[in-house]
Protein backbone atom coordinates (compact mmCIF):
# COMPACT_ATOMS: atom_id res chain seq x y z
CA UNK A 1 0.00 0.00 0.00
CA UNK A 2 1.39 3.38 -0.86
CA UNK A 3 1.76 5.57 2.12
CA UNK A 4 0.44 9.08 2.09
CA UNK A 5 2.54 11.09 4.43
CA UNK A 6 0.63 12.54 7.26
CA UNK A 7 1.70 16.13 7.17
CA UNK A 8 -0.97 18.71 7.73
CA UNK A 9 -0.87 21.33 5.05
CA UNK A 10 -3.73 23.71 5.51
CA UNK A 11 -7.21 23.82 6.82
CA UNK A 12 -8.45 23.69 3.25
CA UNK A 13 -7.52 20.09 3.18
CA UNK A 14 -10.50 19.24 5.29
CA UNK A 15 -13.25 17.46 3.59
CA UNK A 16 -16.31 18.99 5.08
CA UNK A 17 -18.95 17.13 3.17
CA UNK A 18 -19.78 14.02 5.08
CA UNK A 19 -18.88 15.15 8.52
CA UNK A 20 -21.48 16.16 11.05
CA UNK A 21 -21.21 19.75 12.01
CA UNK A 22 -19.25 20.37 15.11
CA UNK A 23 -17.46 17.03 15.16
CA UNK A 24 -13.72 17.05 15.53
CA UNK A 25 -12.10 15.43 12.54
CA UNK A 26 -8.44 14.87 11.92
CA UNK A 27 -7.18 16.97 9.08
CA UNK A 28 -4.99 14.18 7.91
CA UNK A 29 -6.05 10.65 8.64
CA UNK A 30 -3.65 8.55 10.62
CA UNK A 31 -1.76 6.05 8.48
CA UNK A 32 -2.52 2.44 9.30
CA UNK A 33 0.70 1.82 11.15
CA UNK A 34 -0.39 -1.63 12.24
CA UNK A 35 -0.23 -2.82 8.67
CA UNK A 36 3.20 -1.46 7.88
CA UNK A 37 6.26 -3.60 7.57
CA UNK A 38 9.07 -3.16 10.01
CA UNK A 39 11.46 -1.30 7.65
CA UNK A 40 8.73 1.15 6.82
CA UNK A 41 8.01 1.71 10.48
CA UNK A 42 11.68 2.32 11.13
CA UNK A 43 11.77 4.89 8.36
CA UNK A 44 8.70 6.62 9.73
CA UNK A 45 10.20 6.85 13.19
CA UNK A 46 13.48 7.98 11.74
CA UNK A 47 11.75 11.09 10.48
CA UNK A 48 11.22 12.09 14.07
CA UNK A 49 14.66 11.09 15.15
CA UNK A 50 13.50 8.05 17.04
CA UNK A 51 15.72 5.02 16.89
CA UNK A 52 14.26 1.67 15.81
CA UNK A 53 12.21 -0.13 18.43
CA UNK A 54 10.42 -3.44 18.57
CA UNK A 55 7.63 -3.47 16.03
CA UNK A 56 4.70 -3.13 18.36
CA UNK A 57 6.30 -0.29 20.24
CA UNK A 58 7.05 1.46 16.99
CA UNK A 59 3.40 1.29 16.04
CA UNK A 60 2.33 2.68 19.38
CA UNK A 61 4.97 5.38 19.30
CA UNK A 62 3.98 6.46 15.82
CA UNK A 63 0.36 6.71 16.84
CA UNK A 64 1.32 8.78 19.81
CA UNK A 65 3.43 11.07 17.67
CA UNK A 66 0.62 11.36 15.21
CA UNK A 67 -1.79 12.40 17.88
CA UNK A 68 0.51 15.07 19.17
CA UNK A 69 1.57 16.43 15.82
CA UNK A 70 -1.68 16.55 13.97
CA UNK A 71 -4.47 18.96 14.15
CA UNK A 72 -8.12 18.37 14.30
CA UNK A 73 -10.63 20.84 13.10
CA UNK A 74 -14.14 21.39 14.19
CA UNK A 75 -15.97 20.69 10.98
CA UNK A 76 -18.73 23.06 11.96
CA UNK A 77 -16.72 26.22 11.60
CA UNK A 78 -14.42 27.53 8.98
CA UNK A 79 -12.06 29.80 10.78
CA UNK A 80 -8.54 29.04 11.82
CA UNK A 81 -9.35 29.68 15.46
CA UNK A 82 -11.15 26.42 16.00
CA UNK A 83 -8.30 24.41 14.69
CA UNK A 84 -6.47 22.99 17.59
CA UNK A 85 -4.07 20.39 18.54
CA UNK A 86 -5.55 17.00 18.91
CA UNK A 87 -5.66 16.05 22.51
CA UNK A 88 -5.08 12.33 22.82
CA UNK A 89 -8.50 10.79 23.27
CA UNK A 90 -7.30 8.48 26.01
CA UNK A 91 -4.16 7.64 27.92
CA UNK A 92 -1.41 6.55 25.57
CA UNK A 93 -1.79 2.91 24.64
CA UNK A 94 1.07 1.81 26.82
CA UNK A 95 -0.14 3.79 29.78
CA UNK A 96 -0.66 1.91 32.94
CA UNK A 97 -3.18 4.19 34.49
CA UNK A 98 -6.76 3.30 35.15
CA UNK A 99 -9.05 3.92 32.31
CA UNK A 100 -12.17 5.85 33.11
CA UNK A 101 -14.92 3.40 33.81
CA UNK A 102 -17.38 5.15 31.62
CA UNK A 103 -15.41 4.43 28.50
CA UNK A 104 -14.91 0.80 29.25
CA UNK A 105 -17.52 -0.41 26.89
CA UNK A 106 -16.70 1.87 24.06
CA UNK A 107 -14.36 0.76 21.40
CA UNK A 108 -12.03 3.49 20.38
CA UNK A 109 -11.58 3.65 16.67
CA UNK A 110 -7.93 2.84 17.07
CA UNK A 111 -8.34 -0.12 19.31
CA UNK A 112 -11.04 -1.43 17.11
CA UNK A 113 -8.66 -1.81 14.24
CA UNK A 114 -5.74 -2.56 16.41
CA UNK A 115 -4.81 -6.12 15.79
CA UNK A 116 -1.90 -5.75 18.12
CA UNK A 117 -3.43 -4.54 21.32
CA UNK A 118 -0.99 -6.32 23.53
CA UNK A 119 -2.37 -9.25 25.44
CA UNK A 120 -5.92 -8.50 24.48
CA UNK A 121 -5.14 -10.11 21.19
CA UNK A 122 -3.65 -13.17 22.74
CA UNK A 123 -6.58 -13.22 25.08
CA UNK A 124 -9.43 -13.24 22.72
CA UNK A 125 -7.48 -15.89 20.98
CA UNK A 126 -7.29 -18.15 23.92
CA UNK A 127 -10.26 -17.56 26.04
CA UNK A 128 -13.75 -18.75 25.68
CA UNK A 129 -15.29 -15.66 26.95
CA UNK A 130 -16.05 -13.74 23.84
CA UNK A 131 -19.61 -14.92 23.87
CA UNK A 132 -20.13 -14.21 27.50
CA UNK A 133 -21.12 -10.85 28.73
CA UNK A 134 -19.28 -8.72 31.16
CA UNK A 135 -20.49 -9.52 34.66
CA UNK A 136 -19.29 -6.14 35.79
CA UNK A 137 -21.40 -4.31 33.27
CA UNK A 138 -24.43 -2.38 34.37
CA UNK A 139 -27.42 -1.14 32.61
CA UNK A 140 -26.69 2.38 33.48
CA UNK A 141 -30.03 3.54 34.59
CA UNK A 142 -28.13 5.68 37.02
CA UNK A 143 -30.78 6.38 39.52
CA UNK A 144 -28.53 8.84 41.08
CA UNK A 145 -29.42 11.30 43.65
CA UNK A 146 -27.45 14.46 43.97
CA UNK A 147 -28.97 16.53 41.26
CA UNK A 148 -27.78 19.84 42.62
CA UNK A 149 -24.15 20.66 42.38
CA UNK A 150 -22.31 20.04 45.60
CA UNK A 151 -18.76 21.00 46.44
CA UNK A 152 -16.41 18.01 46.23
CA UNK A 153 -15.75 17.91 49.94
CA UNK A 154 -19.44 17.72 50.69
CA UNK A 155 -19.98 15.21 47.95
CA UNK A 156 -17.40 12.92 49.51
CA UNK A 157 -19.00 13.26 52.90
CA UNK A 158 -22.39 12.53 51.43
CA UNK A 159 -20.93 9.53 49.69
CA UNK A 160 -19.56 8.15 52.93
CA UNK A 161 -22.87 8.78 54.61
CA UNK A 162 -24.63 6.79 51.93
CA UNK A 163 -22.26 3.90 52.20
CA UNK A 164 -22.87 3.85 55.91
CA UNK A 165 -26.60 3.88 55.24
CA UNK A 166 -26.33 0.86 52.95
CA UNK A 167 -24.36 -0.99 55.57
CA UNK A 168 -26.87 -0.07 58.22
CA UNK A 169 -29.68 -1.23 55.98
CA UNK A 170 -28.08 -4.64 55.56
CA UNK A 171 -27.37 -4.96 59.28
CA UNK A 172 -30.91 -4.02 60.18
CA UNK A 173 -32.43 -6.63 57.91
CA UNK A 174 -31.63 -10.05 59.42
CA UNK A 175 -32.62 -12.09 56.39
CA UNK A 176 -30.54 -9.99 54.07
CA UNK A 177 -27.71 -9.89 56.56
CA UNK A 178 -27.69 -13.69 56.82
CA UNK A 179 -27.70 -14.06 53.07
CA UNK A 180 -24.65 -11.85 52.90
CA UNK A 181 -22.93 -13.83 55.64
CA UNK A 182 -23.67 -17.09 53.84
CA UNK A 183 -22.17 -15.65 50.64
CA UNK A 184 -25.45 -15.91 48.79
CA UNK A 185 -25.42 -13.64 45.74
CA UNK A 186 -27.62 -10.57 45.94
CA UNK A 187 -29.59 -9.32 43.01
CA UNK A 188 -28.31 -5.83 42.44
CA UNK A 189 -31.51 -4.34 41.08
CA UNK A 190 -33.57 -5.79 43.91
CA UNK A 191 -31.25 -4.47 46.55
CA UNK A 192 -31.27 -1.10 44.90
CA UNK A 193 -35.07 -1.07 44.91
CA UNK A 194 -35.25 -2.08 48.56
CA UNK A 195 -32.79 0.61 49.47
CA UNK A 196 -34.86 3.13 47.63
CA UNK A 197 -37.92 2.09 49.60
CA UNK A 198 -35.90 2.63 52.73
CA UNK A 199 -35.00 6.09 51.53
CA UNK A 200 -31.45 5.37 50.42
CA UNK A 201 -31.11 6.44 46.83
CA UNK A 202 -27.95 5.19 45.27
CA UNK A 203 -26.75 4.69 41.73
CA UNK A 204 -26.07 1.15 40.60
CA UNK A 205 -22.39 1.86 40.09
CA UNK A 206 -22.00 3.19 43.62
CA UNK A 207 -23.87 0.25 45.04
CA UNK A 208 -21.66 -2.08 43.07
CA UNK A 209 -18.59 -0.38 44.48
CA UNK A 210 -19.96 -0.82 47.96
CA UNK A 211 -20.69 -4.52 47.49
CA UNK A 212 -17.30 -5.08 45.91
CA UNK A 213 -15.48 -3.36 48.72
CA UNK A 214 -17.13 -5.76 51.14
CA UNK A 215 -16.56 -8.74 48.85
CA UNK A 216 -20.29 -9.35 48.67
CA UNK A 217 -21.29 -11.37 45.63
CA UNK A 218 -24.05 -9.96 43.52
CA UNK A 219 -25.57 -10.59 40.16
CA UNK A 220 -26.81 -8.08 37.68
CA UNK A 221 -29.10 -10.73 36.27
CA UNK A 222 -32.82 -10.73 36.71
CA UNK A 223 -34.10 -12.55 39.77
CA UNK A 224 -33.31 -16.22 39.74
CA UNK A 225 -34.80 -18.33 37.06
CA UNK A 226 -33.88 -21.46 38.92
CA UNK A 227 -33.97 -22.08 42.61
CA UNK A 228 -30.57 -21.68 44.16
CA UNK A 229 -29.15 -25.14 44.56
CA UNK A 230 -32.51 -26.85 44.48
CA UNK A 231 -32.27 -28.57 41.12
CA UNK A 232 -28.55 -28.66 40.87
CA UNK A 233 -28.07 -32.27 41.84
CA UNK A 234 -30.00 -33.45 38.82
CA UNK A 235 -27.55 -34.17 36.08
CA UNK A 236 -24.37 -32.24 35.55
CA UNK A 237 -24.35 -28.64 36.51
CA UNK A 238 -24.35 -26.57 33.35
CA UNK A 239 -20.81 -25.49 32.91
CA UNK A 240 -21.44 -22.02 31.76
CA UNK A 241 -24.72 -20.33 31.81
CA UNK A 242 -26.23 -17.08 30.85
CA UNK A 243 -26.91 -16.29 34.45
CA UNK A 244 -24.91 -13.16 34.34
CA UNK A 245 -26.49 -11.65 31.31
CA UNK A 246 -27.76 -8.30 32.28
CA UNK B 1 -17.32 -42.27 37.07
CA UNK B 2 -16.12 -38.94 38.17
CA UNK B 3 -18.12 -37.74 41.08
CA UNK B 4 -20.34 -34.76 40.67
CA UNK B 5 -20.40 -32.52 43.65
CA UNK B 6 -22.22 -29.37 44.45
CA UNK B 7 -20.45 -26.32 45.67
CA UNK B 8 -17.11 -26.77 43.99
CA UNK B 9 -16.38 -23.72 41.88
CA UNK B 10 -12.94 -23.24 40.45
CA UNK B 11 -11.21 -21.07 37.89
CA UNK B 12 -8.26 -22.77 36.27
CA UNK B 13 -5.34 -22.10 34.01
CA UNK B 14 -4.49 -24.47 31.18
CA UNK B 15 -1.04 -24.60 29.69
CA UNK B 16 -0.53 -25.89 26.19
CA UNK B 17 2.24 -28.42 25.78
CA UNK B 18 1.75 -28.94 22.07
CA UNK B 19 5.05 -27.81 20.50
CA UNK B 20 3.14 -25.95 17.82
CA UNK B 21 1.26 -23.84 20.32
CA UNK B 22 3.53 -24.20 23.30
CA UNK B 23 3.01 -21.79 26.11
CA UNK B 24 -0.51 -20.79 25.25
CA UNK B 25 -2.74 -20.19 28.19
CA UNK B 26 -6.43 -20.73 28.62
CA UNK B 27 -8.47 -19.52 31.56
CA UNK B 28 -11.70 -21.33 32.35
CA UNK B 29 -14.31 -22.05 34.97
CA UNK B 30 -15.28 -25.47 36.18
CA UNK B 31 -17.27 -27.34 38.78
CA UNK B 32 -15.23 -30.45 38.14
CA UNK B 33 -11.59 -30.04 37.16
CA UNK B 34 -10.99 -33.68 36.35
CA UNK B 35 -13.83 -33.87 33.92
CA UNK B 36 -13.03 -30.49 32.44
CA UNK B 37 -9.44 -31.24 31.47
CA UNK B 38 -10.64 -34.41 29.78
CA UNK B 39 -13.11 -32.37 27.79
CA UNK B 40 -10.48 -29.86 26.73
CA UNK B 41 -8.15 -32.59 25.56
CA UNK B 42 -10.96 -34.57 23.99
CA UNK B 43 -11.70 -31.74 21.59
CA UNK B 44 -14.77 -29.84 20.71
CA UNK B 45 -17.01 -32.83 20.09
CA UNK B 46 -16.32 -34.02 23.60
CA UNK B 47 -17.19 -30.79 25.25
CA UNK B 48 -13.88 -28.99 24.95
CA UNK B 49 -13.85 -25.29 24.25
CA UNK B 50 -13.41 -24.20 20.67
CA UNK B 51 -10.19 -22.42 21.46
CA UNK B 52 -8.56 -25.43 23.02
CA UNK B 53 -9.88 -27.94 20.55
CA UNK B 54 -7.27 -29.51 18.33
CA UNK B 55 -4.45 -27.65 20.02
CA UNK B 56 -3.84 -30.03 22.84
CA UNK B 57 -2.54 -31.57 24.83
CA UNK B 58 -3.30 -29.09 27.57
CA UNK B 59 -2.31 -29.36 31.16
CA UNK B 60 -4.36 -27.93 33.96
CA UNK B 61 -1.65 -26.39 36.04
CA UNK B 62 -3.32 -23.99 38.43
CA UNK B 63 -6.76 -23.62 39.93
CA UNK B 64 -8.22 -21.05 42.27
CA UNK B 65 -11.07 -22.64 44.18
CA UNK B 66 -13.28 -22.05 47.16
CA UNK B 67 -15.62 -19.59 45.48
CA UNK B 68 -18.89 -19.53 47.34
CA UNK B 69 -20.99 -19.58 44.18
CA UNK B 70 -20.80 -20.00 40.44
CA UNK B 71 -21.60 -16.33 40.06
CA UNK B 72 -18.60 -15.39 42.10
CA UNK B 73 -16.30 -17.76 40.23
CA UNK B 74 -17.57 -16.69 36.83
CA UNK B 75 -16.85 -13.10 37.58
CA UNK B 76 -13.35 -14.03 38.67
CA UNK B 77 -12.90 -15.92 35.43
CA UNK B 78 -14.11 -12.97 33.41
CA UNK B 79 -11.78 -10.55 35.11
CA UNK B 80 -8.82 -12.89 34.74
CA UNK B 81 -9.56 -13.14 31.05
CA UNK B 82 -10.18 -9.42 30.63
CA UNK B 83 -7.96 -7.67 33.16
CA UNK B 84 -7.85 -4.47 31.18
CA UNK B 85 -11.60 -4.21 31.02
CA UNK B 86 -12.27 -5.08 34.64
CA UNK B 87 -13.09 -2.15 36.84
CA UNK B 88 -11.11 -3.73 39.68
CA UNK B 89 -7.87 -4.22 37.78
CA UNK B 90 -7.17 -0.81 36.31
CA UNK B 91 -3.79 -0.81 38.01
CA UNK B 92 -2.58 -3.96 36.30
CA UNK B 93 -0.31 -3.04 33.44
CA UNK B 94 -0.41 -4.75 30.12
CA UNK B 95 1.65 -7.73 29.18
CA UNK B 96 5.17 -6.75 28.37
CA UNK B 97 6.95 -8.10 25.39
CA UNK B 98 9.38 -10.06 27.47
CA UNK B 99 6.67 -11.57 29.59
CA UNK B 100 5.32 -14.97 28.68
CA UNK B 101 1.60 -15.46 28.58
CA UNK B 102 1.94 -17.66 31.63
CA UNK B 103 3.86 -15.01 33.57
CA UNK B 104 1.37 -12.37 32.58
CA UNK B 105 -1.62 -14.39 33.72
CA UNK B 106 0.19 -15.23 36.92
CA UNK B 107 0.79 -11.55 37.53
CA UNK B 108 -2.85 -10.76 36.83
CA UNK B 109 -4.16 -13.38 39.22
CA UNK B 110 -1.69 -12.29 41.89
CA UNK B 111 -3.18 -8.83 41.70
CA UNK B 112 -6.70 -10.18 41.71
CA UNK B 113 -6.24 -11.97 45.01
CA UNK B 114 -5.18 -8.70 46.57
CA UNK B 115 -8.15 -6.59 45.61
CA UNK B 116 -11.85 -6.48 46.29
CA UNK B 117 -14.14 -8.25 45.61
CA UNK B 118 -11.88 -11.29 45.91
CA UNK B 119 -9.42 -10.52 48.68
CA UNK B 120 -11.76 -11.56 51.48
CA UNK B 121 -13.12 -14.71 49.87
CA UNK B 122 -12.17 -18.11 51.27
CA UNK B 123 -10.06 -19.05 48.26
CA UNK B 124 -7.30 -21.57 47.81
CA UNK B 125 -4.51 -21.22 45.29
CA UNK B 126 -3.67 -24.69 44.07
CA UNK B 127 -0.87 -25.78 41.81
CA UNK B 128 -2.20 -28.89 40.20
CA UNK B 129 1.16 -29.47 38.57
CA UNK B 130 3.93 -28.63 40.89
CA UNK B 131 6.55 -28.46 38.14
CA UNK B 132 4.90 -25.24 36.91
CA UNK B 133 4.75 -23.62 40.28
CA UNK B 134 5.58 -19.93 40.49
CA UNK B 135 6.22 -17.99 43.64
CA UNK B 136 4.25 -14.88 44.34
CA UNK B 137 6.12 -11.68 43.76
CA UNK B 138 7.01 -10.37 47.23
CA UNK B 139 4.96 -7.27 46.52
CA UNK B 140 1.98 -9.36 45.44
CA UNK B 141 1.60 -11.81 48.29
CA UNK B 142 -1.93 -13.15 48.61
CA UNK B 143 -3.93 -12.51 51.78
CA UNK B 144 -2.77 -14.68 54.66
CA UNK B 145 -5.99 -16.62 54.91
CA UNK B 146 -5.62 -18.06 51.42
CA UNK B 147 -3.69 -21.30 51.49
CA UNK B 148 -1.35 -22.26 48.69
CA UNK B 149 -1.82 -25.94 48.01
CA UNK B 150 -0.25 -28.51 45.75
CA UNK B 151 -1.56 -31.51 43.94
CA UNK B 152 -4.82 -32.41 42.33
CA UNK B 153 -8.14 -32.46 44.06
CA UNK B 154 -11.34 -34.13 43.32
CA UNK B 155 -14.57 -32.84 44.69
CA UNK B 156 -16.24 -35.73 46.43
CA UNK B 157 -19.74 -36.05 47.59
CA UNK B 158 -19.88 -35.67 51.30
CA UNK B 159 -21.83 -38.66 52.50
CA UNK B 160 -22.47 -37.23 55.90
CA UNK B 161 -23.73 -33.91 54.74
CA UNK B 162 -27.43 -34.64 55.03
CA UNK B 163 -26.79 -36.40 58.30
CA UNK B 164 -24.95 -33.49 59.75
CA UNK B 165 -27.75 -31.23 58.69
CA UNK B 166 -30.15 -33.40 60.62
CA UNK B 167 -27.87 -33.25 63.59
CA UNK B 168 -27.64 -29.55 63.22
CA UNK B 169 -31.37 -29.33 63.11
CA UNK B 170 -31.73 -31.36 66.28
CA UNK B 171 -29.10 -29.34 68.04
CA UNK B 172 -30.65 -26.16 66.84
CA UNK B 173 -34.04 -27.21 68.10
CA UNK B 174 -32.71 -27.45 71.57
CA UNK B 175 -30.02 -24.92 71.06
CA UNK B 176 -29.33 -21.66 72.65
CA UNK B 177 -26.89 -19.32 71.05
CA UNK B 178 -23.48 -19.67 72.68
CA UNK B 179 -23.03 -15.92 72.42
CA UNK B 180 -26.32 -14.16 73.09
CA UNK B 181 -27.86 -17.08 75.03
CA UNK B 182 -31.15 -16.61 73.22
CA UNK B 183 -32.98 -19.55 71.69
CA UNK B 184 -32.15 -20.30 68.06
CA UNK B 185 -35.46 -20.31 66.26
CA UNK B 186 -34.58 -22.27 63.16
CA UNK B 187 -31.51 -24.13 61.90
CA UNK B 188 -31.12 -21.65 59.08
CA UNK B 189 -30.16 -19.08 61.71
CA UNK B 190 -27.53 -21.26 63.32
CA UNK B 191 -23.89 -21.96 62.74
CA UNK B 192 -21.75 -24.57 64.44
CA UNK B 193 -18.04 -25.11 64.88
CA UNK B 194 -16.82 -27.84 62.57
CA UNK B 195 -14.10 -29.15 64.83
CA UNK B 196 -15.15 -32.60 66.00
CA UNK B 197 -14.38 -31.91 69.63
CA UNK B 198 -16.40 -28.71 69.70
CA UNK B 199 -20.15 -28.34 70.00
CA UNK B 200 -20.39 -24.59 69.81
CA UNK B 201 -23.62 -23.41 68.24
CA UNK B 202 -24.67 -19.82 67.76
CA UNK B 203 -26.61 -17.46 65.60
CA UNK B 204 -24.90 -16.79 62.29
CA UNK B 205 -25.20 -13.09 62.94
CA UNK B 206 -23.88 -13.28 66.51
CA UNK B 207 -20.79 -15.20 65.47
CA UNK B 208 -20.13 -12.84 62.59
CA UNK B 209 -20.24 -9.93 65.00
CA UNK B 210 -17.87 -11.72 67.34
CA UNK B 211 -15.42 -12.39 64.49
CA UNK B 212 -15.62 -8.81 63.27
CA UNK B 213 -14.72 -7.34 66.65
CA UNK B 214 -11.37 -6.23 65.34
CA UNK B 215 -12.48 -5.10 61.91
CA UNK B 216 -15.86 -3.51 62.55
CA UNK B 217 -15.87 -1.81 59.17
CA UNK B 218 -16.54 -5.07 57.41
CA UNK B 219 -19.65 -7.13 56.92
CA UNK B 220 -18.32 -10.62 56.21
CA UNK B 221 -15.61 -11.97 58.49
CA UNK B 222 -12.55 -13.72 57.15
CA UNK B 223 -11.70 -15.71 60.23
CA UNK B 224 -11.88 -15.75 63.98
CA UNK B 225 -11.48 -17.86 67.07
CA UNK B 226 -14.33 -20.15 67.97
CA UNK B 227 -15.72 -18.69 71.19
CA UNK B 228 -15.94 -22.16 72.70
CA UNK B 229 -12.88 -24.18 71.61
CA UNK B 230 -10.80 -21.09 70.83
CA UNK B 231 -9.42 -22.57 67.63
CA UNK B 232 -8.92 -20.24 64.76
CA UNK B 233 -11.38 -21.03 62.01
CA UNK B 234 -12.08 -19.54 58.62
CA UNK B 235 -15.53 -18.07 58.15
CA UNK B 236 -15.64 -19.67 54.72
CA UNK B 237 -15.10 -23.10 56.26
CA UNK B 238 -17.85 -22.55 58.82
CA UNK B 239 -20.23 -21.69 56.01
CA UNK B 240 -19.11 -24.71 53.98
CA UNK B 241 -19.71 -26.81 57.05
CA UNK B 242 -23.13 -25.30 57.47
CA UNK B 243 -23.98 -26.09 53.87
CA UNK B 244 -22.75 -29.64 54.30
CA UNK B 245 -19.82 -29.39 51.98
CA UNK B 246 -16.91 -28.86 54.31
CA UNK B 247 -14.03 -31.22 53.67
CA UNK B 248 -15.50 -32.53 50.47
CA UNK B 249 -12.20 -32.28 48.67
CA UNK B 250 -10.12 -35.37 48.25
CA UNK B 251 -6.45 -35.05 47.49
CA UNK B 252 -5.35 -37.11 44.54
CA UNK B 253 -1.79 -38.22 44.03
CA UNK B 254 -1.82 -37.52 40.34
CA UNK B 255 -4.76 -36.37 38.36
CA UNK B 256 -3.54 -38.18 35.28
CA UNK B 257 -3.53 -41.64 36.73
CA UNK B 258 -6.83 -41.09 38.42
CA UNK B 259 -8.39 -39.76 35.30
CA UNK B 260 -7.36 -42.99 33.59
CA UNK B 261 -8.64 -45.10 36.44
CA UNK B 262 -11.99 -43.52 36.12
CA UNK B 263 -12.45 -44.55 32.52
Amino acid sequence: KPLTLAVPTSVDAVNKKSVPRGALVPITPMPVYAQMETPELKAQLGRFGVRPLPKRQMILKLREIHQYTHQVVSSGSEDEATTRSHAPPRPPPLGEGRRPTSTREQRHPETGSESLAPSQASHSDESSSSQRSNPEALELSEDDDDAEAVPPSQAAAREAEKMAAVKKFILSNPDLHRRVLLYEPLVLSQLQAHLKEAGVRLGAAKLLDFLDSHCITFTTAKPHRRQQGAKKSKGPVPKKGGRLVS
Amino acid sequence: MVVEVENFFGVYMLYCTNPKFKGRIYIGFTVNPERRIGQHNGGRHRGGAKRTSGRGPWEMILIIHGFPSDISALRFEWAWQHPHSSRRLGHVSRKTRKESSFDFHWRVVSHMLQVAPWKRLPLTVRWLRQEYRRDFDPALQPPLHMPIAFGSVRAKRNKTSSQSEDQQEMQADRGKCYLCKEKIQTPTHSITCFLPSCSMISHVICLAKEFLKYEPGHLIPIEGNCPSCKNQVLWGNLIRHKKGCYGDLEEIASSQSHWADDL
